[in-house]
């Protein structure tokens, strides 16, 4: 049937066509700012023509459908540079608080190091005095103290992540589950010719948090649902199932286990990246080489200031005894140094049981700095890995200005690196106002052609009615 | 290329963190007035500033060091000049009784000073500083000469105080070096005194020259004592030239250059006012204006 009224529906198709343009480009204008909204555009294509008299006449246009704009490559992108921001960015806090502890000021270890020496240097030029070997022991107290004190707040940088990491699973998991959900929903309403928009620009945004949060990679299955893998290959999601991580307490350590329906696994730190993984470095790497090293440092130095204690003789006559205990681990795989800095303390108390002379009685004397000499000469000795006491604390404290530094940097690329694949996606699939307005402007006069198209078959059917 | 606000506007936002955070931390230095706070501001500098902070440290103690032992000196000093003055006054005392017009009861005058003399010398050897005795070695707790005759009971250890690293001073002269070996200087007294209550003139003409080596003997420990105290004083001033020095250098590494600082915050701070003058301007530029 056309004729006449065959072209008012001419017309009318192309009202509601330009009513659903205007809808589109009203849409998109409104989501402009929404987080995650791909902008939508308005399929069309003409309707199939029929034959009027010997020739063909088109019938208007359809609107086939709405589709949105997607670019896999950046999707690709913003998931893994996700992850690398959240890794940078997670350590961040934590390693400046190390940097913190390990501090440069000058009333660090080092200095407490030196103020020791110089209280003996002290007792060397007046041997016999209390005072002063009361000072000893005070000094040696001080640098006793503070190795246990870093010690104690390296520990609670590592309670502070292992409580961040407990917080983020349960948001990890309640995304998994999101996802494996919106996995469903998305086939299931695509079954159906519509389609799911909205759901999957939702599940680009949370594969991005997961990344950020866990690093994660993916790929789209041929069913069209999205599968979410950790770096290691260990699945996350696998079409409508999560997996679920568990975190538990190993020895006082937050320890991740991936749940995934039948069977279990341990998560270290080569399956994990994002957030999760940059502050499992950081307690698993960074805080326990620094652990490690002031154990050895405080290991060494009592050693050393126990051996020439020993060799010297107090001021009752008797040979000197240790000054510093500590407490090594007893685990064989342990360094020899493992737990010596948390446990270091002056194992003397009184004046007269520190060994300042090495003459043994009855030949001692009040006068005798011999043993005073023998241990400010330690100071400049090469003791620790090749290093004085002074220098490997100062090696310590620049390792971890170093992977601060490098942090900084890091950080600062990765979200250099995310910031471009943002605007890069906002280029390809964000919503420009400008040229959505221009489409309005477009449809809008698409609109008013069509009416006035309708207008002037009308005016012909009249002509046509009046004959 | 197709553009859109949001990604104009995050590119600005993150140009302003950027510039916030930067301008801070020039804040931070100038106001602080130092460039290393953390170990990350210059990793690399952290060890020149430990050993430049240490070897001031130490250089202070070094300093103190010196000035207890020539505290010290300046006693043992003191001391030995008053020695010496008793040393002179016996040798007068014996060059006045070989003059041989002298009565017995003259000499028994001179006798009862030479035995006060060696009194005051023994004062002088047993000689205290805050309670230790001067000239015993390492037993200066007790004191070093006593008896009749006197014997030398200190020891014969010479105590060395670090004037800088693994560099010895000493810090004492011994009792035995100054008072007993090679010459008994009480036994000088004792022989004086006999010969004198004798008027042994012979005697006490032998005994001259012995009483010379016995002021030998204290001249030239004293004047050991004189040089290395007058070492110190050079020691003393390469110290302080050397601190001053460790003090440039930690300030090089430690310090921030504020005209340095001041320059680039002035840059910083225009960078900044550009970003924030630019978010003014995005939203003018609209079709909106147009239609």
């Amino acid at each position: 049937m056309s004729g006449l009224f065959g072209a008012l529906n001419v017309g009318k198709t192309g009202l509601m066509l330009s009513q659903k343009g205007v809808e589109v480009a009203g849409n998109n204008v409104t989501n402009a700012n929404t987080e995650g909204y791909s902008r939508q555009t308005l399929e069309v294509s003409s309707a199939p023509s029929l034959e009027f008299n010997g020739t063909m006449v088109g019938q208007g246009a359809v609107a086939t459908g709405i589709a949105r704009e997607e670019s896999v490559f950046v999707t690709q992108q913003l998931i893994d540079k996700s992850a690398d921001f959240g890794e940078q960015d997670a350590m961040t806090e934590s390693l400046e608080e190390v940097e913190r502890i390990v501090s440069v000021s000058d009333n660090n270890l080092a200095a407490d190091i030196d103020e020791f020496f110089v209280s003996w240097q002290s007792l060397s030029t007046d041997p016999s005095s209390d005072v002063t070997r009361q000072e000893v022991i005070q000094m040696g107290d001080i640098i006793a103290d503070n190795l246990v004190q870093m010690n104690d707040e390296l520990e609670n940088v590592q309670e502070n992540i292992n409580v961040s990491i407990e917080s983020e699973v349960e948001s990890l998991n309640q995304m998994l589950e999101q996802v494996a959900e919106l996995n469903q929903r998305i086939v299931s309403t695509e079954v159906t010719g519509d389609s799911a928009n909205g759901l999957l620009d939702e599940q680009d945004l949370l594969l991005q948090e997961l990344a950020q949060t866990i690093g994660i990679q993916t790929y789209t299955t041929e069913s069209g649902m999205v599968s979410v893998q950790l770096s290691s290959g260990l699945p996350l999601v696998e079409g409508g199932d999560a997996s679920t991580v568990v975190a538990n307490r190993v020895a006082g350590d937050v320890q991740l286990t991936l749940n995934m329906g039948g069977s279990e696994a341990t998560l270290g730190l080569d399956d994990v990246g994002g957030e999760i993984g940059g502050m499992l470095t950081v307690r698993d790497e960074v805080i326990p080489d620094v652990q490690s090293d002031l154990d050895q440092l405080a290991y060494t130095f009592a050693n050393e200031i126990n051996a020439i204690h020993e060799a010297g003789v107090d001021s009752d006559g008797n040979s000197g005894s240790a000054f510093f205990s500590y407490t090594t681990s007893s685990d064989p795989s342990a360094e020899a140094w493992t737990g010596a800095a948390s446990t270091l303390a002056v194992a003397i108390t009184e004046p007269s049981e520190v060994a300042v002379g090495t003459i043994l009685p009855p030949d001692n004397t009040s006068g005798d700095n011999t043993n005073a000499l023998a241990m400010v000469a330690l100071q400049e000795q090469e003791l620790v890995d090749g290093s004085t006491f002074n220098e490997f604390y100062s090696k310590i404290a620049s390792g971890v200005g170093l992977d601060v530094e490098r942090n900084e940097f890091e950080l600062s690329v990765a979200e250099d690196a995310l910031v471009q694949v943002q605007n890069m996606r906002d280029v390809a699939v964000g919503v420009s106002t400008d040229e959505e307005l221009l489409l309005l402007t477009q449809y809008q006069s698409g609109y008013q052609a069509s009416a006035k198209y309708i207008s002037a078959v009308q005016d012909m059917l009249d002509v046509l009615m009046a004959i | 290329m197709r553009t859109t606000p949001s990604s104009i506007y995050r590119s600005i936002q993150y140009n302003i963190e950027q510039g916030r955070s930067n301008l801070d931390g020039l804040y931070l230095q100038a106001s602080t007035g130092k460039k290393v706070e953390v170990a990350s501001d210059d990793p690399a500098a952290v060890r020149a500033i430990e050993m430049s902070r240490s070897q001031i440290t130490m250089a202070d103690r070094y300093t103190e060091n010196i000035e207890t032992v020539q505290d010290s000196m300046d006693s043992c000093d003191s001391y030995l000049s008053t020695a010496e003055d008793v040393m002179q006054r016996m040798k007068e005392i014996a060059t006045a009784a070989l003059n041989g017009s002298l009565s017995d009861a003259d000499l028994a005058t001179y006798a009862d000073e030479v035995v006060t003399l060696k009194e005051q010398m023994l004062d002088i050897a047993n000689a205290q500083v805050n309670g230790k005795y001067l000239f015993a070695g390492f037993r200066d707790d007790q004191p070093p000469f006593s008896g009749d005759p006197v014997i030398y009971s200190g020891t014969e250890d010479i105590k060395y105080v670090e004037s800088g690293p693994a560099e010895y001073i000493q810090s004492n002269l011994l009792g035995s070096d100054l008072f007993i070996d090679p010459v008994d200087v009480f036994a000088e007294f004792d022989s004086l005194v006999t010969a004198l209550d004798t008027g042994d003139t012979a005697t006490i003409q032998a005994q001259m020259s012995s009483i010379e080596e016995a002021s030998d003997q204290l001249r030239t420990q004293r004047g050991v004592m004189g040089n290395n105290n007058a070492r110190l004083d050079d020691s003393l001033s390469l110290i302080a030239d050397s601190k001053l020095q460790l003090q440039e250098r930690l300030s090089r590494y430690e310090d921030a250059d504020l005209t340095e600082v001041l320059t680039e915050m002035t840059q910083a701070e225009t960078a900044l006012e550009a970003a924030l003058a630019v978010s003014s301007r995005i939203s003018d530029l609209s079709l909106l204006n147009y239609l």
